[in-house]
């Protein structure tokens, strides 16, 4: 009995850990997917900013190009519109640029607003759930450590001593001091009335489900 | 590529967690299925919500930073 317990125990530890290393890494991912978009946003903002200076340079250009146009003498007209046209198409895709950049950093709020929205409600459920897993698995822990430790009363360890590994982990399940507590009044049957893990499992089925839910119950408060 | 870090870690978690439930292979099937379904589904789907925003997030932004200039 003692092995199967024990495995059972080490089982338990090992989802235990798990969850929390679970918790941890998903945390760390969350973390890393915040830099990554918060990074993605500022390189949208630095290009922004890049473009504007440029569609700023690019507006001075065009505004001296006109006016040296417009004050020309007729043998340099030609070549001062000429110039007049390239600063405007300068200009054009400077403007095309920092449009594009503004839809790119739009693009990327968007993004960003629907990861954080997730993230914020995955990290919530995964806090709420692997602190409620951990604290069921510490229960469950602390439970079958009782029972290898010997403070089970000796009339409930022979009952599981005639159990087989499911009867095991139903009793695990439950508030051992209960337990021993309803055998020492009679409430419970002791080994001798118990002789097959088909009458304790069917004795524990309606019981697990009840401190099942008390356990549950427990957790939330 | 952005998140890869990221998506790595929530893949990483998520195996973390099947990895950790194979360990309770050996419990009755029905303290794992209570198990599973208070607590071990929700985190599942917790993660995997996360790993889906994250492809999501990863499509979204290399799209996005095509639009920026070289």
């Amino acid at each position: 009995m003692s092995d199967l317990i024990k495995a059972d125990a080490r089982a338990v530890r090992a989802l235990r850990a798990g969850v929390t290393r679970y918790a941890e890494r998903l945390r760390a991912a969350a973390a890393s997917a915040r830099r990554e978009i918060a990074a993605a946003q500022q390189a949208a903002l630095d290009a922004a900013d890049r473009q504007r200076s440029q569609l700023s340079r690019a507006t001075e250009s065009l505004q001296r190009a006109k006016a040296a146009a417009a004050g020309a003498p007729e043998n340099r007209r030609a070549e001062l519109q000429r110039a007049v046209s390239a600063a405007q198409q300068h200009a054009d895709q400077a403007r095309k640029d920092l449009d594009q950049v503004r839809k790119a950093g739009q693009n990327l709020a968007d993004a960003s607003r629907d990861l954080l929205k997730t993230l914020q409600a995955a990290e919530a459920a995964v806090a709420e759930q692997s602190s409620a897993a951990a604290s069921i698995l510490a229960s469950l822990d602390g439970k079958l450590a009782e029972i290898t430790s010997g403070s089970v009363g000796s009339a409930v360890r022979h009952v599981l001593a005639t159990a087989g590994t499911a009867a095991q982990l139903a009793v695990a399940t439950m508030d051992v001091s209960k337990l021993a507590g309803n055998v020492s009044q009679g409430l419970l049957p002791t080994a001798d009335h118990v002789t097959s893990t088909a009458q304790l499992t069917d004795l524990e089925a309606g019981r697990q489900q009840q401190l099942w839910r008390e356990s549950e119950e427990h957790n939330r408060d | 590529m952005r998140f890869q870090e990221s998506l790595q870690l929530a893949q990483e978690a998520q195996a973390e967690l099947e990895r950790a439930r194979s360990g309770s292979e050996g419990w009755s099937d029905d303290l794992r299925q209570r198990f599973d379904a208070a607590r071990f589904r929700p985190l599942v789907e917790a993660g995997a919500s996360v790993v889906q925003a994250l492809k999501k997030a990863q499509e979204q932004c290399a799209a996005a930073e095509r639009l920026l200039p070289r």
